[in-house]
């Protein structure tokens, strides 16, 4: 793109440069550059009037530029904070797990530490990126799924792909969404194949439709496993993990739909 | 006039009619310095007691943000009722008009180019 082209008045005389000096600086204010000021004499006509108040507009955008990025500041390190003692629980949760003898008190903790990793998560990739009040989506799931990887233990080759669209989402949605996502990932590690040597896991996740000032978006998480027992109510279903996915749903305002055939694949629209 | 105050820029007294007044010299550029200066001598010369006040900015030339913050009186206690500002040159209603704008007082504030009228205005505040 070419610089756009500098508006100046051809009029000959002080008072066409008077003009041209305060045009100069309205430009520099709209590259953030609050430094230049339009000269002011000691008198009291029109075009010194409007350089005063030229000037004096320029201090308050300064100031107001400068509040706004010292609250970038302080909410990147409220993120920061958050994402550390977050880290700091999981971290006592996890010594916890370790002493414990009970099998499936263990496992209770180490789920807990997953869950609170995925929340985490939402906050660090909030402090990495310029947009602090919305998530990049795409981004998270990336880091989400590296992490589910890499604190899982499993035998098989299981393939994860990700398919995201880039799309920004609050930070509650977010959350919800990366909790879901965690009990679904793990659920499909933990049971979808058992008495296989491989398996996929599909993470999908995009935009359909745009309901008045609302997006609407789609989340699939699909693995090729053994599918679900064949009576099985995932609404009356007495699994942790279940439960909150149902429960995230309706959190979200969204709705859960869940198809087993040639494996698993949970698909939740909901808005954002 | 009695108990007047003169200090760089300002020229501040209490009047008969029991306005506080504060005139800005000719040419003035005011610094925060000044601003807190004037507010001193409002506080000296109104000697425990809360006025309406009149400024006049008609012979203002600039004024500083930290200044105009100043007498915006956001983390402070006012010292006056209201503030009724008198103006007239092409300057002066631009400063005026960023007092009622953006560094808004905290106490009413109305502009005036007549001082008759924005003497009539305060009076209705004077106790």
């Amino acid at each position: 793109m070419s610089a756009p082209k500098k508006i100046r008045i051809k009029k000959a005389g002080s008072e066409g440069k008077k003009i041209n000096q305060i045009l100069e600086v309205v430009e520099s204010y709209a590259k953030l550059d609050f430094n230049k000021k339009a000269p002011i004499e000691n008198s009291n006509n029109n075009f010194n009037a409007l350089a005063i108040g030229i000037n004096m507009l320029g201090e308050e955008l300064q100031s107001s530029t400068i509040s706004l990025n010292e609250k970038d500041i302080l909410l990147k390190e409220i993120h920061h904070r958050i994402k550390n003692n977050l880290q700091i629980i999981s971290s006592l949760l996890r010594l916890q797990a370790d002493q414990v003898q009970d099998k499936r008190l263990s496992v209770f903790f180490s789920d807990n530490v997953r869950r609170i990793k995925s929340m985490a998560l939402v906050h660090e990739t909030l402090y990495n990126s310029e947009n602090l009040s919305k998530v990049n989506f795409s981004q998270y799931l990336r880091s989400l799924i590296d992490h589910i990887r890499e604190a899982y233990h499993y035998t098989q080759k299981i393939d994860f792909v990700l398919k995201a669209e880039p799309h920004n989402l609050k930070i509650d949605v977010a959350i919800a969404c990366g909790l879901i996502i965690n009990e679904l990932i793990t659920n499909s590690i933990k049971y979808a194949f058992e008495k296989r040597n491989s398996g996929k896991i599909e993470l999908l996740f995009t935009k359909i439709k745009q309901k008045k000032s609302k997006n609407i978006f789609k989340l699939v998480v699909r693995d090729n496993g053994a599918g679900l027992p064949a009576n099985i109510d995932i609404y009356q279903s007495k699994s942790l993990g279940l439960q909150l996915v149902t429960m995230l749903t309706e959190q979200l305002d969204g709705s859960l739909s869940v198809e087993s055939n040639k494996g698993t694949a949970f698909t939740i629209i909901f808005p954002g | 006039m009695e108990n007047v105050i003169r200090t760089r820029v300002f020229t501040t007294w209490i009047d008969n009619a029991g306005i506080c007044r504060t005139k800005v010299k000719q040419g003035a550029i005011i610094e925060l310095a000044d601003a807190e200066e004037n507010s001193a001598a409002v506080q000296k010369v109104s000697a425990g007691k809360i006025y309406p006040m009149l400024v006049d900015l008609t012979h203002i030339n600039f004024i500083h943000k930290s200044a105009r913050d100043h007498f915006a009186m956001r983390n402070r206690k006012p010292g006056v009722k209201v503030i009724a500002m008198l103006i007239g040159s092409p300057v002066s209603k631009v400063i005026g008009n960023f007092f009622l704008g953006i560094n808004k007082p905290t106490v009413p504030t109305q502009l005036f180019t007549s001082e008759k009228k924005a003497v009539a205005w305060l009076s209705k505040f004077v106790s």
